[in-house]
């Protein structure tokens, strides 16, 4: 019995101080309503750029949020192959062309993109929960 | 011993290093936001306080516990049930050692790697944990070992090396796990290192006893000896029958300096592999590697690591040999501290293990689902004997906000099961009521400062792998 009683005000203890700490949490960016046809998901776009099998110019974490939709340009100084883990999506490279990896990022975690021949790590996508 | 300690950490440059490493066992989880880690360390030191006030103001313990028969499970204990499981695994392992030779060299796709590393490592750990001690059922050393006759004349061991030949070969399991930039994940090197692990078990057998290899140097066995003391099922007299959890933890009898040492490297281990992908490492690494670069080379990079990762069990044991240290004080205890710190260190393995789940869970659950196709395809011919050969699945991705909360609870719990251990033995070892109870003070805060360890790492920014 007595047991119960220090469970209770242990659960409450957690609880109530869980509320303190969320509390000053940063409050979440919402998405401005510009248009009638209000979008709920963000559209972000970066750009990458690769030259001798390394990150030349362009972030090397891009951060964005859970459901916005994603478009990463890539300009590679060769052929070669770049691959998103996670979402495992791919993308054929060509020297000297911009080319665009797109997506919707349903998937919340941290994803490294790399070479994928090289095995070399360029960056990660880090999606943060809404 | 140690004069084969040498060529075995140099037998992984024979084999060689499989480019794809660094995608297996890649964990996609984000660091945990500030507010999170810092309430979870709110949240451990007020439980703690929490439970020494409910220790103070309760009389003796009974350390006796209640168990609950449990009649259907009964059939797990049948000789014709165990029979069937250790069949099971012996073909299992004979499979992933063919696979290992013989099939894909990926990492990521063959049956070895996974089985070791995902199913074994984590799994059967998680698995440990809840249920007990299965290992001893499925262990295809004792299986094996078993058909081997014994020696009519075993050499007496020397009571002196205890566990250390466990604790060797945990640290070059760990090294290749960590340090071998994708050795430890070759399916070629895991199939020819498990051959060779079977003879050094039937020599150590022959020479020794078979009991003396499972409880001293089969170090499987005492990882997940270790894990199964908290476990809420026993088995007595072929019966299973429910306990609550943790409670087995004070049965548990730590005899010889180095299991303290291995349940410290438990510990250890897990923090060092979260720590060393983080940019707060990064920048630690970096002043020292400017100086050990000009000496080293190329090969600084292993050096360092290695020099660090080999001294973190020493740090998580000076930080408890201290808690042990101020406890003896308090209390005025003429036992030694050593004694001591073998008394207390049972209650350490529920952060192991809330240290280990913390940070690989997901990883058994991404990586994991590759065992669904090797169901049906272990060897990589070509099979789909249950029809998952070529099953994607996305199951294995979880959101990271439920992530992160699972990951302080579970840190929390493991947190609120060792102090509440400590207590118990505390009033079990200790003559004076009062002083027992103040004698947790100093091991409530090294188990905080354990805790805030665990829960700092994985809040850090993360660095990119090579």
């Amino acid at each position: 019995m007595k047991s119960l009683v220090y469970i209770v005000i242990g659960i409450i203890l957690l609880l109530g101080i869980a509320q303190i700490f969320q509390a000053t949490q940063k409050p979440k960016t919402s998405t401005p309503v510009a248009t009638a046809s209000a979008v709920q998901t963000n559209i972000k776009t970066f750009d990458l750029s690769v030259k001798d099998g390394k990150l030349a110019s362009g972030p090397e974490v891009i951060q964005v949020h859970e459901g916005d939709n994603v478009t990463i340009n890539v300009t590679s100084d060769a052929d070669q192959e770049l691959h998103l883990h996670g979402y495992d999506k791919r993308l054929n490279l060509k020297k000297g062309v911009s080319l665009p990896l797109m997506f919707q990022a349903n998937l919340t975690g941290r994803f490294i993109y790399e070479l994928e021949d090289k095995k070399i790590d360029l960056g990660a996508l880090e999606v943060l929960p809404k | 011993m140690r004069k084969l300690l040498i060529p075995l950490l140099l037998l992984p440059l024979l084999f060689p290093k499989v480019a794809w490493a660094h995608a297996f066992g890649q964990i996609y989880t984000l660091p945990l936001p500030v507010w999170l880690y810092l309430y979870g360390g709110a949240a451990a030191v007020a439980v703690s306080f929490l439970l020494v006030a409910y220790f103070a103001r309760e009389g003796k313990q009974s350390y006796s516990y209640p168990t609950l028969e449990i009649p259907f499970l009964n059939t797990l204990t049948q000789d014709w049930f165990i029979f069937l499981v250790k069949l099971f695994s012996l073909v299992v392992f004979a499979a992933a050692v063919i696979s290992g030779f013989l099939g894909t060299g990926v990492p990521t796709l063959n049956l070895i790697p996974n089985l070791f590393w995902i199913l074994i490592m984590l799994g059967i750990t998680y698995l440990s944990a809840l249920i007990g001690n299965v290992w001893s059922v499925l262990n295809p050393l004792r299986i094996i070992l078993s058909i081997v006759p014994g020696n009519k004349q075993p050499l007496t061991y020397p009571a002196k090396l205890g566990y250390l030949p466990a604790v060797i070969i945990y640290f070059f399991i760990i090294w290749l796990e960590l340090l071998s930039n994708g050795i430890g994940v070759n399916p070629r090197f895991l199939s020819f290192f498990f051959l060779i692990y079977l003879s050094l078990s039937i020599m150590i057998s022959y020479l020794f006893s078979k009991e003396i290899w499972f409880k001293y140097w089969d170090f499987l066995e005492v990882f997940f000896g270790l894990f199964s003391k908290i476990a809420p099922l026993e088995k007595k007299n072929n019966k299973i029958y429910l306990r609550p959890p943790f409670v087995a933890l004070l049965k548990e009898k730590v005899t010889h300096p180095t299991l303290l040492i291995f349940i410290l490297f438990m510990l250890s281990s897990t923090a060092f592999d979260g720590f060393k992908s983080t940019s707060t490492w990064l920048s630690f690494y970096y002043s020292f590697s400017y100086v050990l670069e000009r000496l080293f080379h190329n090969n600084t990079y292993l050096l360092l690591h290695t020099i660090f990762w080999s001294l973190s069990p020493f740090i998580f044991l000076v930080v408890f040999l201290i808690g042990v240290g101020l406890m003896k004080l308090i209390v005025k205890s003429k036992e030694s501290l050593l004694s001591l710190a073998l008394k207390f260190a049972p209650s350490l393995i529920p952060i192991a293990l809330a240290y280990n789940i913390a940070h690989y869970y997901t990883l058994l659950l991404t990586q994991g689902t590759t065992l669904i196709n090797l169901i049906s395809d272990p060897l990589n011919l070509g099979w789909n004997l249950f029809g998952t050969a070529n099953l994607t699945t996305s199951i294995g991705f979880m959101n990271a906000s439920f992530v992160w909360h699972s990951q302080v609870a579970v840190i929390i719990i493991g947190h609120i099961a060792a102090v509440y251990q400590s207590h118990r033995e505390a009033l079990r070892t200790f003559p004076s009521h009062r002083q027992a109870v103040v004698s947790q003070l100093p091991m409530l805060l090294i188990m905080v400062i354990y805790t805030m360890t665990g829960l700092w790492i994985l809040s850090q920014p993360l660095t990119l792998r090579g």
